[in-house]
């Protein structure tokens, strides 16, 4: 009676690897055979111990239940031969060969079926019910059926060492050696008594199932690792909205900052590039606190020069005003860390330029892509930059209409390089 | 081969060995990340439990020693469980969240996780005769030693599931939903496969965990498709170097004496000026 629930549960965890493999990762042509793989070895496990080796009666057509174990077998030498696919080959590699074995042993694994199909009864006695019998290893006719199965999986076994040869990244071999662990806890499980195939076969099945959680917490790390790159707003919009939406142009009214370093170009020059980078590292933490504590998005670094958008790529109602106090906390925590930049006597400073406008954001790129915002409020936002003085913070004058009167003080308007007419300016005091 | 396991043990065995398998699993690939460690925290205790009380606790009488101690190892995964949801949570954005709220109910039902354990400990007999694979009718609900142990574990599991609940009215997005939901269906299922018979109650458990493992397995694919696409903000070069070589390797700083080309466009900002925003877009693709 518990014999029952034992296959049972030894198919449904393949049947809900394959379920988990298939829904997660639909697209992938790997993930698809190798859940066709542990699928169709769930529904052979089940069937074959039911309807054959706990029958009292085996019907005449038990030959057709060695069809699902042939797709097991062939699906899985499929996996492998797609993995090959998603590896680069060294130039002047013989790959042919590898993909020949995988085709013979998957010949082999149809031939299993095809003499199931012709002998049911042999089948039957001295294979699938081979535990039972002392000494079933000697016959010729276990042999029939045994042979077929274990050269498609050596064949497995070639491709898999052929692969790991061309030392795939750290990835791709933790799983192609949990494959290789696995197999033949899955082979152990035609030979052995009911109970013990059982719990040899949940064996091999937990293997595959570390390797793959490994796989795929690899990818997602991955991931993670790159997300680091782009601003948390922009990953957050691509990883909500998908990728068609984060490709969309978009006009949005939003505030622009941009703020550099005061004498960084001599500075890095003359410093030793580690001392360099020690400082840049500081005064991106710096601004980079201070931007995330605002929700505004870092556009992009650019040596000492830091392009900041408030109200992309997600709108913003108050950007003028949220952009004003950020560029205040900006110079306030730069000023502070500044004791530390640069040589005694001629410490960095800090300038910032302020500009507000209508601008079209998007994605753009092909090789390699980038989210962008187009407009004249970004290069004024520059310009602006590039005139202020230390701890100066210069302000355009859309930015100045969208927040209080009292909050910036009125300079003379400044002629900017690009712009035809000389520009209305203000400054954030201090 | 003669064996004298008995075959009664085998699908707790079964369960066991994929409770600790996706623990494992959790542990060693994802140690770093706090809702992965507890996650796995909570299976390998989990197949400690269902893989050890029945051998443990298989004859009738006074349970050995080793066997008292066993209760412990529930405890710790229904503490950790609920540890999971507290630390997903976390790493949602908390503007729209009840926090305090489901912060002092997932406590106490960590509190309710303790209480079951002590239980366990003390009265070890009673845990194995009249809780764990006790129910086998509504008559077994009324054993007294059945709500001392069951009564703690209900209220972990309502509280653990307000939680949820509260979580998902949150809005995660999808990949976060996934696991949520996931984690909605398959505890209730553990939780009762190990009150109801064996035969019936491992069944119920592979299913449990095969549901947190679809759903755990859709949030590792969906954060490394979300990967790949963001990889191509960068240059392909540096994605290559990440792929090949590891993270560590790409974020070590190096010397290196390097070329660097610099072009801009001769009156841009004019331009820019003068054309809407979106031809300016064409241009620059």
């Amino acid at each position: 009676m518990f014999a029952i629930s034992l296959h049972t549960l030894v198919s449904l965890i393949a049947l809900g690897m394959a379920f988990a493999f298939i829904t997660a990762d639909a697209h992938s042509r790997t993930s698809q055979a190798l859940a066709i793989s542990l699928g169709a070895t769930g529904v052979a496990i089940f069937l074959n111990v039911s309807l054959i080796d706990m029958a009292e009666q085996v019907p005449s057509w038990s030959g057709w239940l060695a069809i699902p174990e042939s797709i097991g077998l062939i699906a899985m030498l499929e996996w492998l031969l797609r993995v090959r696919r998603t590896l680069p080959a060294a130039p002047g590699m013989n790959t042919s060969t590898g993909d020949r074995i995988l085709r013979v042993g998957q010949a082999s694994a149809a031939l299993y079926s095809v003499m199931s199909i012709a002998a049911p009864d042999l089948r039957v006695e001295h294979f699938v019910r081979a535990a039972t019998r002392p000494d079933s290893m000697g016959d010729w006719q276990f042999w029939l059926f045994a042979a077929p199965i274990e050269f498609a999986a050596l064949c497995g076994f070639a491709g898999i060492f052929l692969l790991l040869n061309r030392r795939p990244d750290r990835n791709e071999r933790i799983r192609l050696i949990a494959m290789a662990l696995a197999v033949p806890f899955f082979l152990a499980g035609f030979i052995l008594p009911r109970d013990l195939a059982a719990v040899s076969c949940v064996i091999g099945e937990i293997f595959l199932l570390v390797g793959s959680v490994r796989y795929y917490v690899e990818q997602g790390q991955r991931g993670q690792f790159m997300a680091r790159f782009l601003s948390p707003d922009v990953a957050k919009l691509v990883g909500e909205r998908g990728l068609k939406t984060a490709m969309q142009e978009n006009q949005l009214e939003i505030t622009v900052v941009s703020c550099d370093l005061r004498g960084f170009t001599p500075y890095a020059a003359a410093a030793p590039s580690g001392e360099v980078l020690r400082v840049l590292r500081d005064y991106y933490d710096a601004v980079g606190e201070v931007v995330g504590a605002y929700g505004a998005t870092i556009k992009d670094y650019a040596g000492d020069g830091i392009l900041i958008l408030v109200g992309a790529p997600i709108a913003m109602t108050d950007h003028a005003m949220r952009g004003i106090e950020m560029a205040r906390r900006i110079r306030t925590a730069c000023i502070d860390r500044s004791r530390g930049w640069g040589p005694e006597g001629s410490r960095l400073g800090i300038g910032i330029g302020v500009a507000s406008g209508t601008v079209t954001v998007g994605v753009i790129g092909t090789a390699a892509l980038e989210y962008t915002a187009v407009g004249s409020a970004v290069n004024l936002a520059s310009r602006l930059c590039e005139q202020a003085a230390h701890a100066e913070i210069l302000v355009d004058g859309r930015t100045c209409e969208l927040v209080p009167s009292h909050v910036l003080e009125c300079r003379a308007p400044l002629r900017v390089k690009g712009f035809p007419e000389p520009v209305a300016l203000f400054a954030a005091p201090a | 081969m003669i064996l004298d396991f008995p075959v009664a043990w085998l699908p707790s065995l079964l369960v066991a060995l994929v409770g600790l398998g996706i623990g494992v699993a959790f542990l060693s690939a994802d140690f770093r990340a706090p809702t992965s460690r507890a996650l796995g925290i909570a299976f390998v205790a989990f197949g400690c439990s269902v893989g050890l009380s029945l051998p443990l606790g298989a004859a009738a009488g006074p349970v050995p020693l080793a066997g008292r101690w066993l209760a412990t190892a529930d405890a710790i995964a229904l503490i950790a469980s609920l540890e999971w949801v507290r630390r997903v949570r976390k790493t949602i954005e908390a503007e729209h969240l009840h926090v305090g709220v489901s912060n002092v109910l997932l406590r106490i039902g960590q509190v309710a996780g303790i209480a079951m354990g002590v239980a366990g400990v003390y009265a070890p007999e009673m845990r194995r005769d009249e809780f764990l694979g006790a129910v086998h009718g509504l008559e077994s609900l009324a054993q007294p030693g059945f709500w001392l142990f069951a009564g703690p574990l209900l209220v972990a599991l309502l509280t653990g599931a307000v939680a949820t609940v509260l979580l998902l009215r949150a809005q995660p997005d999808r990949t976060e939903r996934i696991r949520i939901v996931a984690a909605v269906i398959g505890f209730p299922l553990i939780v009762a496969g190990l009150i109801l018979p064996v035969k019936v109650g491992s069944i119920l458990m592979v299913s449990g965990e095969m549901i947190y493992l679809v759903g755990a397995m859709q949030y590792l694919v969906l954060q490394g498709q979300r990967g790949q696409f963001l990889a191509r903000f960068l240059s392909p070069q540096v994605e290559k170097l990440v792929r090949e070589r590891g993270l560590r390797h790409a974020v070590q700083h190096r010397s290196l004496e390097i070329t660097v080309v610099c072009s801009d466009l001769r009156g841009f900002t004019a331009f820019a000026q003068a054309h809407p925003s979106s031809s300016v877009i064409k241009t620059l693709r």
